[in-house]
């Protein structure tokens, strides 16, 4: 019987060391495990964009909306939020989308494809 | 095909991820959360930054209507007081009965109400539920003092709310430093000179003999020294319990809260429990322990939900839970902070601290240090690191101010990396801690192609 594990032992592999750096294209990244869904973010986000959905899968912000102002990192106070890359960029310099930019269940996906 | 109803108690964390899953596992069985409170899912943590005025309160509500009606999730006001473990029902307190299929206990704790005299008083508050803070803030407002005790997180976010209202608040610390069961005197200091600038009158080695009161109402509180602090009221946040009332006499096993296996079932098959009233098997200390922490009461809740699933449809359960070294942030007095793992202070006048669990706090942060046990660490300025070693591995890292180094510290700990080739470097301290804990995590990352 194959068995699913929580909490301790919900291992995810770091980035694989292929990925050498990421593209300058950056997007608000999430720790889900931080947030406890006060909703400060989405309250100061000017364009109102509710910040904390994305968070409580651990997605980057990808609303076409977000002008990438950067108030909700700077306003979250646990932490959670971050720059980070869009794009990944590989050793021999090829690209690879931060499979965070996607929504939960097409990173499913991208695992299996990869 | 029949439909399984699903009975969950308790609209918090816990409860609501088990709804989650549940749907997403069992899109025809029927799903009830009951809860006494008045309120839709909200943040319970961000009450906190309620009462400061960060955010208003229909911003706590983070799951809207049309989420429990498009996830088929009848939510229940209402306060369930009885349970017939024999006939699957629970009563509602008007003898409304609702049958179950499985039910989960996530009833959560409550504030621990203090025991000296005059606690009963009106104005004496504490910081658990909306209708808390929303009592925080009138009373901060009306009062011309406020009186503030406790030594965790709860009793500085609250001082710092009754500040932020208005009123001028004393914070009494029963020891000589700032959460002494965490901080030592270094990290202490950095959030005491955070706290003067928040207009806070800090008080060490102080405790309440009594509240004073007249008409029912608090006129100010008298310490154990004599001294006598005129105000209008008393916060109080000194631990939580957690709230196991429904199975009291009932053949469910409990101790501190609800036992539950790995599949965060009880001994009964049917009944699960989850979040704030379970006590889970920790293997960092190998014994049965509460955990109030947000982030593990929705791990809890989210196992609980996929064995729901199993038990109701006849199967065998497989989501096991198996609980993560403590991990809180916070922040506190514009200083953010970060616990993981065992950090927990030893010094003897703390061991007699409080008899109950702070809210977002873990017993496991204080669990009995062996003696090999070395810590380090690497101060500057209001920034300030601290990591504890045992066996080569790094157990425990409490992080002020400057955050960078939480999240591979916090792998480190969780996934017991060995770093025995790093511990002489670590050990040292200081400016080599960031530096070597940085090289180790690159190293640490290329072992995994």
């Amino acid at each position: 019987m194959l068995s699913k594990f929580f909490g301790r032992f919900r291992k995810e592999k770091p980035a694989s060391s292929t990925i050498v750096s990421g593209s300058d294209l950056l997007q608000v990244a999430a720790d889900g495990s931080r947030c406890v869904q006060c909703g400060i973010c989405g309250y100061n986000c000017p364009v109102g964009i509710e910040v904390r959905e994305y968070a409580r899968r651990g997605e980057n912000v990808t609303d076409s909306r977000c002008i990438s102002c950067g108030t909700c990192i700077e306003k979250c106070p646990r932490g959670t939020l971050r720059w980070g890359p869009a794009i990944l960029i590989r050793a021999d310099n090829t690209l690879e989308i931060n499979p965070n930019s996607l929504p939960k269940d097409l990173q499913m996906k991208s695992r299996e494809i990869q | 095909m029949t439909s399984h109803h699903y009975l969950i108690i308790g609209n918090g964390a816990a409860g609501m991820s088990a709804a989650e899953i549940i749907r997403q596992r069992d899109t025809h069985g029927r799903i009830t959360i009951v809860t006494n409170e008045p309120y839709l899912f909200y943040s319970r943590p961000g009450v906190a930054y309620f009462i400061t005025d960060m955010i208003p309160e229909r911003q706590l509500i983070s799951r809207t209507e049309s989420f429990y009606r498009q996830n088929k999730i009848n939510l229940r006001f209402g306060h369930i007081s009885q349970l017939d473990l024999r006939g699957q029902l629970a009563f509602l307190e008007k003898g409304e009965p609702i049958a179950y299929d499985v039910l989960l206990l996530a009833t959560g704790s409550t504030a621990t109400r203090p025991s000296f005299p005059g606690g009963d008083l009106e104005g004496v508050i504490t910081l658990d539920t909306l209708d808390d803070a929303k009592r925080a803030i009138r009373y901060g407002r009306r009062a011309k003092s406020a009186v503030v005790i406790g030594g965790g997180i709860t009793a500085m976010e609250l001082a710092e709310g009754l500040s932020h209202q208005g009123a001028r608040t004393h914070l009494l610390q029963r020891g000589s430093r700032l959460w002494p069961r965490l901080f030592d005197e270094w990290e202490s200091k950095i959030i005491d000179s955070q706290i003067k600038h928040h207009r806070i009158i800090l008080h060490y080695n102080e405790e309440v003999a009594e509240v004073l009161g007249k008409k029912g109402k608090v006129t100010g509180v008298r310490l154990k020294s004599g001294r006598v602090i005129k105000c209008q009221v008393v916060g109080v946040a000194i631990g939580v319990k957690p709230n196991r009332q429904l199975i009291e006499g009932l053949p469910v096993s409990y101790d501190k809260g609800i036992l539950v296996n790995e599949f965060m079932q009880s001994n009964i098959s049917t009944i699960f429990a989850a979040g704030d009233v379970a006590q889970v098997y920790d293997r960092w200390t190998g014994r049965h322990q509460l955990d109030v922490l947000w982030p593990s009461a929705i791990n809890e809740g989210q196992a609980a939900g996929y064995n729901m699933v199993e038990v109701a449809q006849g199967r065998n359960m497989y989501a096991n839970y198996q609980k993560e070294s403590p991990f809180n942030c916070a922040l506190l007095f514009g200083c953010h902070l970060t616990v993981i793992g065992q950090v927990g202070n030893r010094s003897g006048s703390d061991k007699a601290e409080i008899s109950y669990l702070s809210r977002g706090s873990s017993h496991v942060w204080t669990a009995p240090f062996s003696s090999s046990y070395r810590s380090a660490w690497d101060k500057k300025g209001q920034n300030s690191l601290r990591i504890v070693m045992a066996g080569g591995r790094i157990v425990g890292a409490l992080l002020l101010g400057n955050q960078e180094l939480a999240d591979p510290l916090r792998q480190f700990i969780n996934q017991e990396v060995d770093l025995s080739g790093y511990e002489s470097a670590l050990l040292n301290g200081q400016e080599k801690i960031p530096k070597t804990i940085l090289e180790a995590w690159r190293n640490w990352h290329q072992s995994w192609q």
